[in-house]
């Protein structure tokens, strides 16, 4: 146990130094393109984001949906489904949380909680609608995900423009007052609790994964589903049920994130924190206990990449780029060290 | 209502918005026929479109524009081959990727030209002309819709004529369908699958040029952050209830494209809430793939 836990520390910190070369000669990439300079950028992306308390608390908080949708996608992904639901669920679990804090009023702890945990049983309960289709019909989950997303996001858009509405504030819902939100364990900084939450989900979903029969069955039916049928194990159930764990996860996190780090539901288009989920999760080999590292290293590129947009000559969405090579590199390495393993078992 | 579904105008309309959804499902269905799935389609083709606008805005020429918005989508699409066939990544994966990349490069291309700007309506495209074929286009209902359309449109139709007889005709057609049905038995007889592949990534990539080239120079002018809204993904769910068949692909992305078209238009007509219109093409998409599979899993039983 503790040398495995040692040799996926060990791919791990492979893996981030590689993703630390992309950026960088992505960076210098943009950079000659752009005519900045290479000093100044450089040192904006690799040291701003640890110049000071405010830059570190700006990386904590961007590690909280990191956390939520990388544990989620790691889920779906050992299981072999490539559901995108994530995305939708996070937006629609945030806006749940948005409207539901306000009706229950102000209760400390226990109005946040609820909040969080009826966005995550909403969610998962629409998670259901492609994990169903896909077990019982056979249907593509990656395309009826999809198409999931975008009728989630057009109906929270009318809900929010009409009766979720704060009469007073267009657009948004209710103010949420801080009894309803979960509790700062800083306050200077604005570090809010919900960082704790993401850990404890990324901690409980290790130990389901690696720890229970449930997850031992969710595994063998992603590793090869054939061979779980014929050890009597109902792949269809498994199948199902890791796109609805996940898509719940992803309502938790969106929730949390409301609940923690805004005071309105307000967003006028989908976060595309789902597919950034992707990236943790090929970043964290898929394994639950890799994620939280593998948050704090993407949310560490994320605020150096804002540092650099406040520069002024390279637009913060060169992180897009950057998270793109990684995943094709870490997803081509992923697929060899599989391959090896295999190769080593027949032998 | 129903006079508004029957007036002349909506089957133009129709045709107009299935376009860039028909040239989806035929970079799908190309790739699919090669046994490679591509679903960075939607993102090559929102590269393809800033790459059309930008360039036929800075050269006068829509021609040119035409071509570079081809050429991007050939690009993006050799990035998929280089990730799944050279690095051997998993395609679905890479697939997400290069979408995450299409969204930051599209954004990244237009500030940097446009000085921080999200779309590209200050630099608009010189459009892709419309051709109104003579006497034809005189015919009472169809000859609007059908014979004075977007240039796009009759490239379209060629498209359709070409795939059939690549697919059915030729040596290379073979070869593709050899690559997605039994790449063993190509390689036993001395065919690269690999290469086979990467063939059909480049035709993938030219038709998904051509949606967003229609997106950006014909059908709005200008380019704009999000504008292809999933487009991509529904020409993919087109050609998968098309079953690899180029006609019926077709009318399925026809039929999408009605729904598209009956989301944007009935906000004027219709007294009821754009955002759930907005919905239509999405669920209409989720009914069709469940009503599809049940209908298929029914047949393989029976």
């Amino acid at each position: 146990m503790k040398s495995s836990i040692l040799k996926s520390l060990c791919t791990l910190l492979i893996r981030l130094t590689l993703a630390l070369a992309v950026a960088a000669i992505v960076l210098a990439g943009a950079c000659i393109l752009m005519e900045g300079s290479l000093e100044d950028i450089m040192t904006a992306f690799f040291l701003g984001p640890l110049e000071d308390e405010y830059a570190i608390a700006e990386i904590l908080r961007e590690m909280v949906p990191l956390i939520f949708t990388g544990v989620a996608v790691s889920l779906m992904v050992r299981c072999g489904q490539f559901n995108m639901f994530v995305e939708g669920a996070f937006f629609g679990g945030a806006f749940l949380a948005g409207v539901l804090a306000p009706m229950l009023g102000e209760h400390f702890l226990v109005t946040p909680i609820i909040s969080i945990l009826s966005a995550a049983v909403a969610m998962g309960a629409v998670g259901y609608i492609p994990a169903k289709m896909k077990s019982s019909l056979g249907v593509n989950e990656f395309v009826s995900s999809l198409m999931l997303n975008y009728i989630v996001y057009w109906v929270v858009m009318y809900l929010i423009h009409g009766v979720a509405a704060d009469p007073d504030y267009p657009n948004a819902t209710l103010y949420l007052e801080d009894l309803m939100r979960l509790p700062l364990l800083q306050e200077d900084i604005e570090l809010s609790s919900n960082l704790i939450i993401a850990l404890l989900a990324a901690l409980g979903c290790g130990v389901f994964l690696f720890k229970t029969k449930w997850g031992y069955a969710l595994r063998m039916t992603g590793d090869n589903p054939t061979f779980a049928v014929y050890s009597g194990i109902k792949a269809k159930k498994y199948v199902a049920s890791s796109q609805v764990i996940g898509s719940a996860l992803a309502g938790m996190g969106g929730a949390s994130f409301l609940l923690g780090n805004y005071y309105r539901f307000q967003w006028a288009s989908l976060p595309n924190y789902g597919f950034d989920g992707f990236v943790i999760a090929s970043i964290a080999g898929n394994n639950p206990y890799a994620v939280p590292p593998a948050a704090l290293f993407l949310g560490y590129l994320r605020v150096g990449a804002l540092q650099v947009s406040r520069l002024g000559d390279i637009p913060n969405e060169v992180i897009y780029v950057i998270q793109a090579i990684i995943i094709i590199l870490f997803g081509a390495q992923f697929i060899l060290s599989r391959r090896r393993k295999e190769g080593g078992k027949h032998a | 209502m129903l006079e508004w579904i029957l007036s002349e105008s909506f089957l133009t309309n129709v045709i107009a918005y299935a376009i860039p959804i028909i040239f989806a499902a035929y970079a799908s269905l190309i790739s699919n026929k090669a046994g490679i799935s591509a679903i960075n389609i939607e993102g090559a083709i929102s590269v393809a479109a800033v790459t059309g606008a930008l360039v036929s805005h800075f050269t006068g020429s829509w021609v040119i524009g035409l071509i570079c918005a081809m050429s991007a989508g050939i690009l993006m699409m050799m990035l998929l081959a280089l990730a799944a066939l050279q690095l051997r990544a998993d395609s679905f994966l890479s697939g997400i990727a290069l979408n995450t990349l299409a969204t930051g490069a599209c954004l990244l291309i237009v500030k940097g030209v446009l000085d921080g700007r999200t779309d590209s309506s200050t630099a608009p495209s010189v459009p892709v002309p419309s051709l109104k074929l003579p006497l034809l286009s005189d015919i009472p209902v169809i000859g609007k819709a059908i014979f004075s359309q977007n240039l796009l449109f009759y490239l379209m139709l060629i498209a359709l004529a070409l795939i059939v007889l690549l697919l059915n005709h030729t040596r290379l057609g073979v070869q593709i369908k050899t690559a997605g049905y039994h790449p063993e038995a190509g390689e036993s007889v001395g065919m690269s699958t690999r290469r086979t592949r990467a063939i059909a990534l480049m035709i993938c990539g030219m038709m998904a040029g051509l949606g967003g080239a229609y997106l950006s120079m014909a059908s709005l002018g200008y380019f704009s952050a999000g504008m292809v809204s999933g487009r991509g993904f529904i020409g993919i769910a087109a050609e998968a209830m098309g079953a690899g068949m180029p006609i019926r692909t077709t009318l399925f992305a026809l039929l999408f494209g009605a729904v598209d078209y009956f989301a944007v238009g009935g906000q004027t007509v219709l007294s009821f809430p754009y955002e759930l219109l907005n919905t239509l093409p999405y669920l209409m998409t989720l009914l069709a793939l469940t009503l599809y599979a049940a209908a298929h899993n029914k047949r393989k039983r029976g």
